[in-house]
């Protein structure tokens, strides 16, 4: 079946090729003369009857240039501030724009005044923590008594501390990196945070959401396989797998090994519990290099979200034992964030997450669909040319990493106000 | 632009893989034949899982997990359908044009109740009451689950859509008895009306829909309200007509489908 998966995709990566890059993007031709710069054909030779499109033969004229029907539309928008202050209200303060708010907008100085607006409204708070709700998948408060069985943690704090993070326009990587206050509160009425520390205990030290307990919580699994997969998808923007080889795949068992990883540098063969080096089917550690050097670094967390100071996570064999480190990985490998790019604790983790320049791009690209309506970036395989958003993440990453100036930069984008 | 294609195709065809089960490939080895043990294979009822085993058909010819004989299932049913990524490239065009434009996104569930708020709707109230269907369609709406790490839905689905209109049928009466005295709408102090004697207001559609009116939604609110001007919703004599209801309720629904 997965088989017929990866058929189908590549089917479809073939039509897409043949279907939609078929033709130049404007429009031309590859018949009937020379392929010019601009995507238009030009004839030849007007006095070579033998040119089928000669234009001196009114019998025979040349063919209009063919229309790209994608720039077509693009060019029918109109820039309409009314309309994109109603957007950029449900938005920002999760309201409609009042008359009076839509009486002031007539250009870009005044709408851009009123996007300035919003930003400092108090409700911006509570719709940045709708929006990391959904960004992170998590929300909610927490259950039961801490300390007593049963007992769940907010899943409110991570969302709630990337929000301060954007409100207070501070630098967003703290995401990764910040050591302490990672969770606080938000009255939702006035827009104010109040600062707290996330609960730490055994030895462990905060490294911004990477060591929430509501968020551990949320993606306890088997061999902390979905806290990793968490990690990947709402700050990388991709599923698994996440490195390819510069140099190419080559052919391991019924597929083809992509990983730059050596592949024996995951757990697998006889005597493992479970064979990460398995190619019967589909080449396991394309995607398990990646994940088990970053596993082990979360397994401490319990279904709670507490970190312990033994490993919490079992393996889903026969009587679910709990996980040892070789059960990842070989005694002589180390946990990494990415090939030849170790991270021995969180905390470094968080560091190599704050450096890659793909973790501020995937921030920029999600942000940008949610202003214009699209879908989740990684479920709908919503994906964002980073021509699209080049202006944005240049006022992301130029700025300082403030969020701030990214929703500046996206809400005022000269493809924002057009409809 | 070929390069972002290759990745989308990259992306898309490696999405088999991350649903792959990687786990199934292997062949436990129990330590302890113990009776309880699930997998015991002192038990001729109950041998070890033997996953990729193409003899048991509960595996299937080269699939990666679920079967019975599999210990792990990777939840496949979450990779993207390529021919609906390939539909939409189609339909809409390459993600470089497409990223370029707005879609129709659904407004938020918390959203269009501060929106029907802010209109004079009442959110109180069960039943068929606008506050009633508001409430009971949550899920229709797509309201966010994130105990189950569901975020908001992103799309009006049509039972989405089914709700969201009958809202709003419901909410259009006490809209315009609300608009002369909402606040939001008022300009430089002045209050707007939904209707006047010649029939809807540039303003109260403003009103209604957040956004500057134009001269089409007017000629086509007119059109609405002189469908039916001596029917009323209501008993009171100041009740709107049929023909305002539905005016009010076809601009508001077609204005909030989106957000």
């Amino acid at each position: 079946m997965r088989k017929n998966t990866l058929t189908l995709a590549f089917t479809a990566g073939v039509a897409l090729l043949g279907g939609c890059l078929g033709g130049s993007p404007s429009g031309g031709s590859s018949t009937g003369g020379t392929q010019t710069g601009g995507g238009v054909v030009a004839p030849t030779d007007p006095n070579n009857p033998s040119n089928p499109s000669n234009p001196t033969d009114p019998n025979n004229p040349a063919p209009a240039p063919k229309v790209d029907p994608n720039q077509v539309n693009l060019d029918a928008r109109i820039i309409d501030y009314g309309q994109a202050a109603r957007t950029a209200a449900v938005k920002l303060v999760g309201d409609l724009p009042t008359a009076d708010e839509l009486a002031t907008v007539k250009d870009a100085a005044s709408y851009s005044a009123l996007v300035d607006k919003y930003m400092a409204d108090p409700r911006f708070a509570r719709q940045m923590l709708s929006f990391y709700q959904d960004e992170f998948k998590a929300g909610g408060p927490s259950t039961g008594t801490r300390g007593m069985n049963g007992f769940l943690p907010s899943k409110d704090t991570a969302p709630t501390f990337a929000a301060e993070l954007t409100v207070q326009d501070l630098d967003f990587r703290g995401i990764f990196t910040a050591t302490t206050n990672t969770c606080p509160t938000l009255d939702p009425a006035t827009g104010t945070f109040t600062d707290a520390v996330c609960p730490v205990a055994n030895g462990l030290t905060t490294a911004g959401i990477l060591t929430d307990e509501g968020i551990q919580s949320l993606n306890f699994s088997n061999l902390a396989m979905r806290r990793v997969r968490w990690v990947q998808e709402t700050f990388l923007c991709t599923k698994f797998p996440a490195e390819f080889n510069p140099a190419g795949g080559v052919p391991k068992g019924n597929g083809t090994y992509v990983s730059p990883w050596p592949f024996d540098s995951i757990t697998g063969g006889a005597g493992s519990k479970i064979d990460f080096q398995d190619a019967s089917s589909v080449v396991c550690a394309n995607c398990h290099t990646t994940i088990n050097h970053i596993a082990p670094l979360f397994a401490q967390f319990d279904a709670a979200g507490a970190f312990q100071t033994a490993i919490q996570v079992v393996v889903p064999v026969p009587n679910n034992p709990k996980a040892t480190r070789l059960d990842w990985l070989p005694a002589t490998e180390n946990t990494a964030y990415r090939y030849q790019k170790a991270a021995a604790t969180l905390t470094e983790l968080g560091t190599a997450l704050a450096a890659d320049p793909a973790t501020a791009q995937c921030q920029v690209n999600r942000l940008w669909n949610w202003a214009m309506d699209k879908g989740e970036i990684v479920n709908d395989a919503a994906v964002v040319p980073s021509s699209t958003t080049a202006t944005v993440l240049s006022a992301y990453t130029g700025g300082g990493y403030k969020m701030k100036a990214a929703i500046k930069a996206t809400f005022t984008h000269d493809d924002f106000v057009k409809f | 632009m070929m390069r972002n294609y290759k990745k989308l195709l990259s992306t898309m065809a490696m999405a088999g893989f991350l649903g792959a089960g990687c786990l199934g490939g292997s062949t436990p080895t129990p330590t302890n034949p113990d009776p309880s043990n699930p997998s015991n294979p002192s038990d001729p009822s109950n041998p070890t899982p033997i996953a990729n085993n193409p003899s048991d058909p509960a595996n299937g010819n080269n699939t990666s997990s679920g079967g019975t004989g599999g210990t792990f299932d990777h939840m496949n049913d979450d990779t993207v359908d390529p021919f609906q990524v390939l539909a939409r490239i189609q339909e809409e065009g390459p993600p470089e044009v497409s990223t370029r434009m707005h879609s129709c996104g659904k407004m938020k569930y918390a959203t269009l109740g501060r929106v029907l708020a802010s209109m004079g709707v009442t959110m109180t109230g069960n039943g068929t009451t606008p506050n009633g269907l508001f409430t009971s369609g949550a899920s229709a709406l797509g309201k966010p689950d994130y105990t189950n790490r569901t975020p908001e839905s992103t799309l009006l689905s049509t039972a989405g859509a089914v709700r969201l209109y009958d809202i709003i049928i419901a909410s259009a009466p006490q809209i315009i008895t609300a608009m002369p005295n909402n606040m939001r709408c008022t300009v430089g102090g002045t209050a707007a009306a939904m209707f006047d004697a010649t029939g809807c207001t540039m303003a109260g559609i403003s009103c209604l829909t957040g956004a500057p009116a134009t001269q089409a939604q007017k000629d086509l609110c007119d059109s609405a309200v002189a469908s039916n001007t001596t029917d009323k919703v209501g008993t009171a004599a100041t009740a709107p007509t049929v023909g305002q209801v539905i005016a009010v309720a076809s601009l508001a629904a077609a204005a909030h489908s989106c957000e």
